[in-house]
């Protein structure tokens, strides 16, 4: 049967290439969060745990001039640290530029490792205008359920950062013991 | 992005489905059928088609409960509901969290169990238009229907709040694009201006963008309604926007017909939170001295305004309704999800078709590693990996807490459970 299907495996972002030599080590900039529609179509759809989720919700948006001074490229990793933590994201050229000096993340478990809780007592954390840096690296983008394993170490008995981080990852499917849906649901795919 | 042909091969449609994503609630989607089950969804945005479409690998089918080493496990319902009445009996200060994306039948329920067992019950409206609802309070809500800015609406304006991205038809079916009574020539009879520090999709279709400054919103509102009073402008440039540009502005917004301001969480979330929207919702009652205007938040899900008039109507206040004392109280950054967790208050956490693990910032959820945390939601998501008790909702959200309440009060009658205040009627 023929499924309708929403799927894109990476958001369409502009297709410049960058020329910097890469001068700056660390980059400070201002951090934005929000949604934007790949992130919120891939969240609705529920697909979390997927290479999509983390190409939609996992990437920094950089001015291109930026990333001149830092020397990357579209859907090269960065580092990208605030008072509050640090993660490892995608960078790609925003389809918003220019807007020299700041970033976006979009929501979602990328974006919470390094976003304020301080609600400064109005019920709201503040998701937007952090100061942040942004620097390049070889570390690798981790998929939803290796981040989740890897901040919050709920069910792992390791605490080093390190260690979590180069587990085996947990994949793209959910990993439980039990019947799964192929079992469970009448259907001709 | 492949080319993906469109589906012919259906038995029925259903017209005219009521879409359940995103405030806009558009009610002309269709669905087309095939064996019983929905295989394309038509007049849908790509938000409210893929919602439709989901992902089945990562449906919750059936209930799970953490084992020892961890892992979650398949169990029957009777025992995955035994084990989350189990966690809820035994707090003293539970949160139920979420209630957004479920219907109100079930918050009915939730209030239930909330009241009896003092609970703090709060839904998304806490880290998105809370501070809306507290300037709503502060200031008061000039507003009006999508049908009046359909029909009548010559200047819409958009702030803090990138409708294209996260209520993609707004534009198309409610505020621009669309024919009204008095607009007959749709987007032409409209003036669109968007004011937002980011030149967003919404500000690349829009006549006038204000790109001001990031955390300038609070300034830059203050400026519109000094010129509005008949003011003079000191400064050149105020938050990062010339004056003569504010004069310009304030002008066409005075001489619009019917005037509409949509605002978004780019005002809630900057530093000035609450102030912001205040201070929008004062320039609108400025306006409306010299023409139409009003103003409509942009919520998110369908049903988070739901859950905040519900509650405003059941005990008296919109969100982050706190019920450890018997009776619902109310206090800003203090019986709010987010600072609850940043204090560690909370010693039992419930997610109610929400997903705190992929929209709380790490200082809140690092919390959620240290209480069981049970979880109710249609997709294995960033919460089911903090997860305890996983229970698979749906529509059958309401049955589920039913469930739940009727279990906890069983269990808080045993005597070797912790007690649950009561007011002795004879003390008096």
């Amino acid at each position: 049967m023929h499924y309708a299907n929403t799927y894109l495996e990476k958001p369409v972002v502009p297709d410049v290439k960058i020329t910097g030599e890469g001068t700056t080590d660390v980059l400070k900039c201002m951090l934005n969060t929000g949604s934007d529609i790949y992130q919120g179509a891939c969240k609705k759809r529920g697909s979390t745990l997927k290479e999509e989720y983390k190409n939609a919700s996992g990437t920094c948006y950089m001015d291109p001039r930026d990333m001149a001074k830092l020397g990357v490229n579209n859907w090269d990793t960065v580092l990208v640290k605030t008072d509050f933590g640090e993660v490892v994201v995608n960078c790609a050229v925003s389809r918003d530029a220019p807007h020299e000096g700041t970033v976006f993340i979009c929501k979602g478990p990328w974006a919470n490792t390094i976003v304020s809780h301080d609600t400064y007592c109005c019920s709201d954390p503040t998701y937007k205008g952090i100061r942040c840096t942004v620097e390049k690296t070889d570390r690798k983008v981790l998929l939803m359920a290796d981040l989740m394993r890897w901040v919050y170490k709920k069910y792992v008995d390791e605490t080093d950062d390190d260690t979590v981080e180069n587990m085996d990852s947990l994949g793209e499917l959910p990993v439980y013991k039990g019947r799964k849906w192929e079992e469970l649901i009448d259907h001709d795919l | 992005m492949t080319y993906e042909p469109p589906v012919t091969d259906y038995d029925y449609i259903v017209e005219n489905c009521t879409c359940a994503f995103c405030g806009c609630n558009c009610d002309d989607l269709d669905y087309l059928v095939k064996n019983g089950h929905v295989v394309a969804v038509r007049h849908a945005c790509r938000l409210g088609a893929s919602k439709i479409m989901e992902d089945m690998d990562q449906r919750l089918i059936v209930p799970m409960i953490r084992d020892e080493n961890g892992e979650l496990m398949e169990v029957d319902w009777d025992t995955a509901l035994d084990k989350a009445a189990e966690y809820i009996a035994n707090s003293v200060r539970p949160v139920f969290y979420g209630w957004s994306e479920t219907s109100t039948e079930c918050m009915k329920e939730g209030v239930a169990l909330g009241e009896y067992i003092g609970a703090v019950l709060d839904n998304q409206a806490t880290i998105c238009h809370g501070p809306s609802l507290q300037a709503v309070q502060n200031a008061g809500y000039p507003i009006q229907t999508l049908g009046e800015v359909q029909n009548r609406a010559d200047v819409i304006a958009y702030s803090g709040s990138n409708a294209m991205n996260s209520h993609p038809r707004h534009m198309a079916r409610y505020a621009v694009f669309c024919r009204g009574y008095f607009r007959q020539r749709g987007r032409f009879d409209r003036t669109v201006i968007t004011m937002d520090p980011k030149f967003s999709d919404t500000a690349k279709c829009s006549d006038k963008w204000i790109g001001f400054e990031q955390n300038g919103d609070y300034g830059f509102y203050n400026a519109i309604r000094a010129v509005l009073r008949g003011k003079e402008l000191y400064q050149d440039v105020i938050s990062g926007i010339p004056k003569e540009d504010i004069y310009e502005l304030a002008e066409e917004m005075k001489n619009a017909e019917f005037g509409v301001l949509f605002f978004g969480l780019g005002l809630t979330h900057t530093l000035s939170k609450q102030r912001n929207i205040d201070i929008a919702i004062k320039m609108v009652q400025d306006l409306n001295r010299f023409s139409k205007w009003g103003l409509t938040p942009m919520r998110g899900h369908f049903n988070v305004n739901g859950f905040n008039i519900f509650m405003a109507f059941e005990c008296g206040f919109a969100f982050g309704v706190d019920y450890c004392r018997g009776y619902p109280r109310y206090m800003l950054g203090e019986t709010n999800t987010i600072d609850l967790l940043t204090r560690k208050e909370p010693d039992c956490f419930m997610v109610i078709a929400a997903d705190p693990g992929a929209h709380f910032p790490n200082g809140a959820n690092q919390h959620l590693a240290n209480i069981p945390v049970i979880q109710i939601d249609i997709h294995w998501g960033p919460s089911t990996e903090l997860a305890d008790v996983v229970l698979p909702g749906s529509f059958d959200d309401e049955w589920i807490v039913r469930e739940l309440k009727e279990r906890v009060m069983k269990l808080r009658e045993e005597p070797n459970v912790a007690p649950k205040y009561v007011p002795n009627p004879n003390a008096l």
